[in-house]
């Protein structure tokens, strides 16, 4: 039994629907016949059951994974890279090995580095010493910046002199050096240390205090040693070049006199590359190595570390997001362009289809 | 008495001969009631049936039933009809002069009195139509609206206003 409007339809013509309902006309038996040979003379296949693909829950579901995966890859990525993995304070030396130094460092030009730095951690964290080791085949400019803290101003002043002691004992020399005793006691030492006692010299410089920060600069001096030692080759064969035609004793005096000009020429140029190349080695047999000994903490280090570069792994979320950012966007924009059009279009549609069913109702209306 | 829907042997796989069998009786009332003509409904029902042979491989169980799917094919046959006898009526300049019919035995069924008979003939086919879908068929409100393209509420709605149209025209016959 229904209730509601039906309910009331029925009570209301209960007898009405009784006497239409036993009235209901059937079918001649010539009607049947008809319908039967139609239905049996004519090759009648079966429904093509159409295997419906439920688009309607993918098309839920897959946005919905999208949207997972593009929350969890802006997590990701919004996370800080130099300290996201782990606790500053916990965090443990890494120790690059040689092959990915090599991979990271720039084969031949001298305007390319590699920079390693940790950043300072939060007050009263300590960085755990880890020096990216010098490449001994190659030349290089090494510098290192360490942060120490020291615990009493009065251990500022021990300590600067056991730097330099070390400095010394490494084979190396002290470049500058300034302290200050206050309340809070500072000391900055540059010292110059061969590149073969570096690790050792960091090592030892860190274990002067807690390591605060650390960062080390690469950068490859073999190139342009390399074109220094061509072009002197250059200019030795041509003042040989020179030497020899002086030599000839049948040389006019006016080529005489240009040859010896041309030498007199050759000759300083051989001596300016020599120096700049003896420099250049100098530099590369050296590293520089910058050590600031404090008893303040390291939220107040003045010197900026720049982050970490990112990974591979956030490299490419970064990219992803990117590229699925601009996808985006041009999916909005088009959208915002199209959806003018895609309403007139949807609004003709439905007043199409009010039209053909208002037509059909009057034509039954008109029928009668 | 009930407006509940009828149950039928629906859905399942079934050949187009099984389901004409089942159906005919429900799509020949449909189409007697929409027409008010048993002859032209005959017809109608042999030619949507035919239709309905060469559409049989579209026929999809889980969307509709066999009988709805039938009905809404005689439905269309049925307004097609109405549109080419509209145009041509139109076109000879008879449509003013449209003879009544006369037919010896009650249009829309034996069982049915004569002044039942008459007041249905008196109804428009839209009325008739909703009347056979609802009353006849015994189909249920939504698939009604949905084979008519309207609301569940316009349907009952329709259907409450076509009885009561029904009713005044059965008494006011019996009072003529």
């Amino acid at each position: 039994m229904t209730s509601g409007p039906e309910g009331k339809v029925e009570e209301r013509f209960d007898e009405l629907l009784a006497q239409l309902r036993a009235g209901r006309p059937a079918p001649s038996p010539a009607l049947r016949e008809r319908v039967a040979a139609i239905a049996t003379t004519e090759s009648s296949p079966e429904p093509v059951r159409r295997r419906t693909f439920p688009w309607r829950r993918t098309l839920a579901l897959g946005t919905v994974s999208a949207l997972a995966a593009g929350v969890v890859a802006l997590a990701v990525v919004s996370v800080d890279p130099g300290s996201g993995e782990q606790p500053a304070g916990e965090r443990e030396a890494i120790t690059l090995p040689e092959a990915n130094l090599d991979r990271f460092a720039p084969r031949s030009s001298g305007q390319e580095s590699v920079t390693r730095a940790q950043k300072a951690p939060s007050a009263g964290r300590a960085v755990a010493p880890s020096a990216l080791p010098p490449t001994q085949k190659r030349l290089q400019d090494y510098r290192a910046d360490l942060r120490v803290q020291v615990r009493r101003p009065g251990q500022v002043a021990s300590a600067t002199s056991r730097a330099m002691r070390i400095t010394r004992s490494l084979g190396g020399y002290i470049v500058s050096a300034s302290y200050a005793r206050g309340k809070q006691g500072d000391s900055t030492l540059v010292v110059r240390v061969p590149v073969d006692k570096v690790q050792d010299a960091i090592l030892r410089f860190s274990q002067l205090g807690t390591l605060l920060s650390q960062r080390i600069e690469i950068q490859d001096l073999q190139g342009g040693v390399n074109r220094q030692s061509d072009r002197i080759a250059a200019l030795r064969t041509s003042i040989a070049s020179v030497e020899a035609g002086l030599r000839d004793p049948e040389l006019t005096a006016e080529e005489r006199t240009r040859l010896t000009a041309r030498l007199g020429d050759l000759r300083p140029q051989l001596a300016t590359r020599l120096g700049a190349r003896a420099a250049t080695v100098r530099r590369g047999r050296l590293s520089r190595v910058s050590l600031t000994l404090t008893t303040r903490e390291a939220a107040a280090a003045p010197a900026p570390v720049p982050p970490a570069p990112p990974g591979q792994f956030e490299e490419t979320l970064r990219d992803a997001v990117s590229v699925l950012g601009k996808v985006v966007g041009w999916l909005l924009y088009a959208v915002i362009v199209a959806s003018p059009f895609l309403a007139l279009v949807l609004g003709a549609a439905l007043l199409e289809r009010w039209r053909r069913r208002r037509g059909d109702l009057a034509l039954l209306e008109r029928a009668s | 008495m009930s407006l509940s829907p009828r149950p039928t042997l629906e859905t399942g796989t079934t050949s187009f001969a099984a389901a004409a069998e089942a159906h005919l009786e429900d799509v020949h009332a449909y189409l007697v009631y929409l027409t008010g003509d048993r002859c032209l409904a005959e017809d109608l029902t042999a030619a949507a049936f035919e239709k309905a042979l060469s559409l049989w491989r579209r026929f999809d169980p889980r969307r509709a039933s066999a009988r709805t799917w039938l009905c809404q094919i005689a439905r269309t046959v049925a307004l097609d009809h109405f549109r080419s006898e509209e145009r041509r009526r139109r076109r000879e300049g008879v449509y003013a002069a449209r003879e009544p019919r006369e037919e010896p035995e009650p249009t829309f069924g034996q069982g049915l009195s004569p002044a039942l008979d008459e007041a249905l003939g008196a109804l428009s086919p839209a009325d008739r139509e909703i009347i056979a879908l609802r009353v006849l068929l015994e189909l249920d409100a939504s698939t009604v609206a949905r084979l008519l393209g309207i609301s569940s509420t316009a349907c009952t709605t329709r259907l409450s206003r076509a009885l009561h149209r029904l009713e005044e025209r059965i008494s006011h016959d019996v009072r003529a």
